[in-house]
């Protein structure tokens, strides 16, 4: 899959915090 | 009677103070650098370094915000890169320059909003969250430009970044300026407190009975809105926006914060430390230049 390198920067960021999201959700339901 | 004595106090309060030690380092780098380099010490050197510290210094103050929560504001520079670039497209799409500098400042005021929500609210580590927003607004920035900058802008925007006001540069004013307003709001205002309180023990703030939720979201847009001006300033300097604007520097405004006397760990810091750290910084940066 091509993707310009602008984009990679951006998508990086992107799913950098929906992990920190998703990690979050999973903690607070274990909590 | 009461003047003659003033500069006496002064003195005597600065000696009291966190910052004695580190403007004492200040005056000694100085010394030693004008030692070694004759023509450190010349009015137009001078003139230079104030202008160079006062971009680094506004970021640091916002930082300081930030810091002193015991927090950290990693997507400074991409913040200021994309203000700038905000700033300078709106004025190619023929927007007033005023007009075009409240959109670079609403543009940074909601990439902090998007920070503090994300922090304060959803509680994600502002470590994260802030790393996240260098990468995505570096990003935003690439995708608008392609890499290109920004040119074309009116000569009637240029002044902010490139004109004196009473022989000294006007990013230096606008430094004095913010860094009064900061100094007051952190010293002499509730929000201020809680914003230290916040740092010395977020828990027992947060039992006090204050909104510690959102004193932390605002103090991810002041971060941020501080970026954004350094941004639009910036765009004036240099009559362009360019895409790499603002790469590296929260790394310099952490320092500076920090060489001033900031706590990593919150509670602790003044913006007189944060001006004196930025100067401690431009002072070294420019004297190991031959």
């Amino acid at each position: 899959m091509m993707v310009s390198p602008y984009y990679q920067t951006a998508i990086i960021g992107v799913i950098i915090v929906l992990a920190a999201v998703l990690d979050r959700v999973k903690t607070s339901r274990q909590a | 009677m009461e003047t003659s004595k003033l500069p006496l106090r002064l003195a005597r309060s600065l000696a009291r103070g966190r910052e004695s030690a580190i403007l004492l380092a200040l005056v000694l780098i100085m010394a030693v650098i004008t030692v070694f380099a004759p023509n450190f010490m010349t009015g137009e050197n001078l003139y230079l370094i104030s202008r160079q510290i006062s971009f680094v210094a506004i970021v640091a103050i916002g930082e300081l915000f930030v810091i002193l929560t015991g927090g950290i504001d990693l997507s400074v520079g991409s913040v200021m890169g994309l203000a700038g670039v905000a700033a300078a497209g709106a004025m190619k799409f023929g927007f007033d320059p005023v007009l075009a500098i409240l959109f670079g400042l609403i543009v940074g005021l909601a990439v902090g909003a998007i920070n503090g929500a994300l922090i304060a609210y959803v509680r994600i580590a502002p470590f994260i969250v802030t790393l996240a927003m260098l990468s995505f607004a570096r990003g935003l920035i690439l995708i608008l430009t392609e890499g290109w900058p920004i040119t074309q802008i009116p000569k009637s925007f240029l002044p902010i970044g490139q004109s004196d006001f009473l022989a000294l540069p006007i990013p230096l004013w606008i430094m004095l300026l913010a860094a009064v307003i900061a100094w007051f709001v952190l010293t002499k205002t509730a929000f201020g407190r809680r914003t230290y309180a916040i740092g010395g023990n977020e828990q027992a703030t947060f039992l006090s009975g204050i909104n510690v939720k959102a004193i932390t979201f605002r103090l991810y847009m002041i971060s941020s809105l501080c970026a954004a001006l350094v941004g639009v300033i910036l765009v004036a300097r240099f009559n362009s926006a360019q895409a790499d604007t603002g790469t590296g520097w929260e790394l310099d405004a952490i320092a500076a914060a920090v060489i001033g006397g900031t706590s990593l760990m919150g509670g602790a810091g003044s913006v007189l430390g944060v001006l004196i750290g930025a100067a401690i910084m431009g002072v070294i940066r420019n004297g190991l230049v031959p």
